[in-house]
């Protein structure tokens, strides 16, 4: 069974998520309340610890209609980031991020994010 | 005449021509409070009147300064967001009162970031994947460099006001 399909979802207003087993995290809406890990942290941990736990060697991440993200939200993503960059190589898994290049979010973010990982990232922008 | 520095003091950073502005949103809270649920608003708003690229960036400037009022402004002061066009740019201006200690850092950190907003942006980022501690401040950052915004404050007392403008 699954690990990753068995994370809870987040409930936030706009935002919603859409796991697909084995390795597939959709992400939809929009990110802007003032404090977004206090109701995603847990969740963006949960999946971190499910893709280690099924011995994933990568995660696909589907951000293309997430359209907006504050500040804070970046925040959710560099600490995925870094629990990646933490593991061992034998544990380790790819982050793979799906973009849309139209919009500037992400072609910004997540360029950069690469470059800070630039093993355990790699980025399909549409 | 010297070109204005993203720093002035006054009660305006004045990035539009005054005279032509035309003022599209105005809003006031008395407290911080209940000015939370704004996003929604703007970003409904920017959609409508604006090209997606220009929507894009004046929500990124009103959802980032805004946060910013939220977090920094003082307890049970006014809170105003402005957002102004005229033929050519737009503007996103937004008031609150501080503290001094606030203005001074925010004095630093807007020289770094005009000073190369890419290279502050990324050290931005960087520092919040730093087990250091210190909270990255990247939503001024994001502002200059994703949507390539020009940033201007102005002091008057304890009351700052931060702009973010651009061509429409």
């Amino acid at each position: 069974m699954s690990k990753l399909a068995e994370v809870g979802l987040p409930t936030l207003e706009n935002f919603s998520v859409q796991i697909k087993p084995p390795a597939l995290v959709q992400l939809l809406g929009v990110i802007a309340i003032a404090e977004p890990g206090r109701v995603l942290s847990a969740f963006f941990a949960g999946l971190h610890r499910a893709a280690c736990e099924d011995r994933l060697r990568e995660v696909s991440v589907d951000v293309r209609h997430l359209t907006f993200v504050n500040s804070s939200a970046i925040r959710l993503f560099v600490d995925w980031t870094t629990w990646l960059r933490n593991l061992g190589p034998s544990e380790s898994y790819t982050l793979r991020f799906r973009t849309d290049r139209r919009i500037t979010w992400q072609r910004t973010s997540f360029s950069v994010l690469q470059t800070l990982a630039p093993n355990a990232i790699v980025i399909d922008a549409e | 005449m010297p070109q204005a520095g993203p720093f002035e003091h006054g009660q305006n950073p004045l990035p539009l021509a005054q005279r032509e502005a035309r003022t599209l949103v105005r809003v006031a809270w008395e407290n911080s409070e209940n000015a939370e649920y704004f996003y929604g608003f703007v970003s409904g708003y920017a959609k409508a009147v604006f090209s997606f690229g220009a929507a894009e960036r004046v929500i990124l400037a009103s959802q980032e300064l805004l946060e910013n009022a939220l977090k920094y402004s003082l307890m049970m002061k006014e809170i105003t967001y402005e957002l102004s066009t005229t033929m050519t740019d737009i503007c996103v201006v937004v008031r609150n009162a501080t503290i001094s200690s606030r203005i001074e850092m925010l004095r630093a950190h807007l020289a770094r970031i005009q000073e190369n907003p890419e290279r502050t942006y990324t050290s931005e980022l960087e520092r919040s994947m730093s087990p250091s501690g210190r909270r990255a401040m990247l939503g001024l950052a994001r502002i200059c460099h994703e949507a390539n915004m020009v940033l201007r404050a102005a002091v008057d007392g304890a009351n700052l006001s931060i702009s973010a403008s651009c061509r429409r």
